[in-house]
């Protein structure tokens, strides 16, 4: 039976045009409110509504990106489970995940204190194929409203994401489409890096795909199933 | 401030085990509103999956929850069938392993309860432990060595590091510990590969959240001996077996045949050859099978006792043949990760149709009118609510009616080597017997142990009431207790643990209150047909005229509201 996740972070390789395609799991967590799904519906819909009710049976929004005349990328997007919204996520929303974007609201302090919470929490659940953590964006979301003083100076943001193993950080509004495309192709670069990387190893071991099935380097891995 | 739950629910459900998750699943995909908690910290209750650290703690506590000690009871004969009353007596002076911090605050939040004429408020105790007589060891050394010695062994082996074999390094207490990647079930499963829950899982399209592998062999131990041969299964396995001779595989292939025959042509089976009320073994015999093929036929693939009578048995056999040769040697399928990702990939369902979700929280009370629970207290929350599922554990023992309760002896062992030539693909043996033991062997191959370690689990009906003495015989002929040698190529034991985990049909077990559902805990079978049964008709009974678990739609097939075109959807 089709399964879209069948190739999951797997590359493509066509021979002839010397073109990949990737598809890339990404995550994007981060405190109720914080303009998650906004920040989804934007990114791939190009659409902003303030009263969004949540999409009922997706798991995930799709992007496809022409990345390079040679590199195609297809972004999962997965939102949190609108509910699963304690912190109680299953480990099916985790796993094979390549990149995350954790979100607070810059206009209020509170979203903030929680960031580093999901990004330990995000760091046990999930590591890249060779054990590193996945690449992860901070996005200070809402940032056509009034900034809080805390986040006034850079400086600040800078250091955090330094000390606390984010690749970077933008301030980000879905309601007015700012940064939105950056934040996505910052998260994409850092990730297709990685990738691009553990893809070689791969290769050694006579190994197409990088999702779960291979994360160990056996040969037999091969035979997974998927019904 | 954490976000509080909604005002009202359709359902309620307590316990994320595997029953409870796909009842509350099937709710919430039919558009129901769904809130499911869990007093644990992890899905999947005991259809669980945990790290090596979380099975230590878990073991640990269930010690000390039993008073520290572990002793086998007294020698005398066990009943296998007992009493809930005599099963679970200790438990009253024993703290039970759920106690939640909020239930100190009940009186608080039942004294702002509102309310009507004729309702009534119950506080919710904790509900009964089903685990008894854990009794974890570990057989590494050096488990917390002198620090000088540490030091001095780590200088050591930086000097070695480029030559030391990966294979070679001792595994410890701490580098087990500190592996990352485990899966270890407290309730081991297979999969047919035509089973109930892999139809379930396709039909469902949950499947899509999952993935597989094959169990590569089934496994047979010689009778009266500790040697283990690999049971052929298919044509070709049988045509290269070496321990049948060029007749018994003659019958043997014949054999396989006629259950394929079986396949197409259901119709055979009754009247079978004037057998069906007959034992197998009866049947066998009559068609020439040699005491070998009567033990492989018998044990490992219909896996029924020599006097279960032949149309049972040979519909045992049809379930096995029509799940062969689907994915791989064997007709059974190991989840990757380990099994507790199967109830967690309905919550996933459940989650993304809408259902709200929060572990570390169960409900301290109830408010009822009569024999309806109208609402649920949460911390202090009341929640209307118009049905409640729970776990048996999670239900109070003064709610339940006595029942009869099944002892099932389980056992998990970790090894660096697995029970015949150290192969990873995952394997099934089955210890024939008046109470079978089944043993699944699974590995890192599974990704659910780190790179070089097998587990291994054996389950069987307790006939002594306690696991150890249930087991430790099979583990006895499956490793190398002694540390050192490696005798007689059995596999040496890192980390094992015995424990008894009870099980009671509840169907019926409470008549206090009319919408409250109580689901049962997992039952010894080797696939899930038992619990999907259950919760299916659950479902039934909560909404009679709906569709269980109609197909999830797939990304693709859904528009979503305000766009116009999905360009992802052209490009695909």
């Amino acid at each position: 039976m089709a399964n879209q996740r069948n190739n999951l972070n797997s590359v493509s390789q066509n021979c002839e045009s010397e073109s990949k395609e990737y598809l890339f799991k990404i995550l994007v967590i981060g405190d109720l409110a914080t303009g998650k799904t906004s920040f989804i519906r934007r990114y791939v819909h190009h659409l902003f509504n303030s009263h969004y009710r949540a999409t009922i049976g997706v798991d995930f929004a799709l992007k496809v990106v022409q990345w390079d005349p040679s590199t195609l990328i297809r972004l999962q997007l997965w939102d949190i489970a609108g509910q699963e919204r304690f912190g109680s996520m299953t480990r099916v929303y985790y796993k094979d995940a390549v990149g995350a974007l954790i979100c607070f609201d810059a206009s209020k302090s509170q979203s903030f204190e929680a960031v580093k919470k999901w990004k330990e929490d995000l760091d046990t659940k999930v590591t890249m194929p060779d054990g590193s953590p996945i690449p992860a964006v901070l996005v200070a979301n809402k940032c056509d409203l009034p900034k809080h003083e805390n986040f006034s100076d850079p400086s600040f943001l800078d250091d955090f994401c330094q000390n606390n193993g984010f690749v970077g950080w933008y301030f980000t509004s879905a309601k007015d489409n700012i940064n939105i495309e950056e934040t996505a192709s910052l998260l994409i670069s850092e990730v297709l890096g990685k990738v691009r990387c553990s893809g070689k190893q791969d290769m050694d071991n006579d190994c197409l795909s990088i999702d779960g099935v291979s994360y160990i380097d056996n040969k037999k891995a091969h035979c997974a199933c998927r019904i | 401030m954490e976000p509080g739950f909604e005002d009202e629910y359709d359902l309620v459900v307590i316990g994320t085990g595997l029953t409870e998750s796909i009842v509350a699943t099937a709710c919430s995909r039919i558009g129901k509103k769904v809130l499911h908690l869990d007093p644990n910290d992890y899905y999947g209750d005991l259809w669980t999956s945990f790290t090596f650290p979380q099975l230590d703690d878990w073991a640990r506590r269930h010690v000390q929850l039993a008073g520290g000690k572990n002793l086998p009871d007294n020698g005398s004969q066990h009943q296998q069938q007992q009493q809930f009353q005599s099963q679970h007596n200790h438990d009253q002076n024993n703290p039970s392993e759920k106690v939640n911090n909020q239930t100190s605050n009940i009186g608080i939040s039942l004294s702002k309860v509102n309310l009507t004429a004729g309702e009534m408020v119950y506080p919710w105790e904790s509900g009964i432990n089903l685990i008894s007589n854990v009794e974890p060891v570990s057989y590494m050394i050096n488990e917390a060595p002198e620090k000088q010695d540490l030091d001095k062994a780590t200088e050591e082996e930086e000097e070695d590091v480029e030559e030391a074999d990966d294979e070679t390094e001792p595994w410890t207490f701490e580098k087990l510990s500190t592996e990352r990647n485990w899966g270890i079930d407290l309730v081991p499963r297979l999969l047919y590969s035509r089973g109930a829950m892999v139809n379930l899982l396709v039909s469902s399209n949950i499947c899509r959240y999952l993935s597989f592998r094959s169990i590569e062999r089934i496994l047979s131990c010689l009778p009266g001996t500790d040697e283990l041969m690999d049971v052929p299964c298919t044509r070709q396995d049988i045509f290269n077996d070496s321990y049948t001779s060029l007749i018994e595989k003659r019958v043997l292939m014949r054999f396989i045949q006629l259950c394929l025959e079986l396949e197409r042509r259901p119709d055979l089976i009754e009247g079978f050859e004037g057998f069906e009320e007959q034992p197998f073994i009866e049947y066998l015999r009559s068609k020439g099978f040699t005491p070998l093929l009567q033990h492989l036929v018998l044990n490992s693939i219909a896996m029924v006792d020599p006097t279960t009578p032949t149309q049972e048995a040979m519909e045992q056999l049809k379930r096995f043949v029509s799940s062969s040769g689907r994915f791989g040697n064997t007709p059974f399928l190991f989840p990757f990760y380990g099994c507790g990702e199967i109830p967690q990939a309905f919550c996933r369902l459940c989650a993304v149709f809408g259902g709200t979700y929060c572990l570390k929280r169960t409900i301290d009370g109830v408010v009822a009118k009569d024999d309806v629970i109208n609402s649920i207290i949460v911390g202090s929350q009341q929640i209307k609510c118009q049905n409640l599922v729970c776990s048996l554990s999670n239900v109070p023992k003064s709610l339940l009616v006595p029942r009869q309760v099944t002892n099932i002896s389980r056992a998990i062992f970790i090894s660096s080597g697995s029970v015949k030539d150290s192969q990873c693909a995952g394997s099934l043996l089955r210890f024939p017997g008046p109470f079978p033991i089944l043993v699944v062997e699974s590995s890192w191959a599974s990704l659910i142990a780190p790179k070089g370690i097998f587990v291994i689990y054996a389950w069987c009906d307790s006939f002594t009431g306690n696991a150890k003495e249930d087991l430790l015989p099979i583990a006895r002929k499956l490793f190398n207790f002694e540390s050192g040698d490696e005798m007689n190529g059995k596999p040496k034991l890192l980390w094992s643990c015995f424990y008894n985990q009870a099980t009671v049909d509840c169907s019926s077990i409470t008549d206090k209150y009319q919408n409250l559902y109580v689901t049962s805990p997992p039952v010894n079978e080797l696939d899930y047909d038992v619990a999907i049964e259950e919760a299916k008709s659950i479902f039934d009974t909560l909404l009679p005229d709906e569709e269980f678990l109609p197909r999830a739609p797939d990304h693709d097939e859904i528009v979503i509201e305000g766009t116009q075109t999905n360009q992802e959807i052209d490009l695909d």
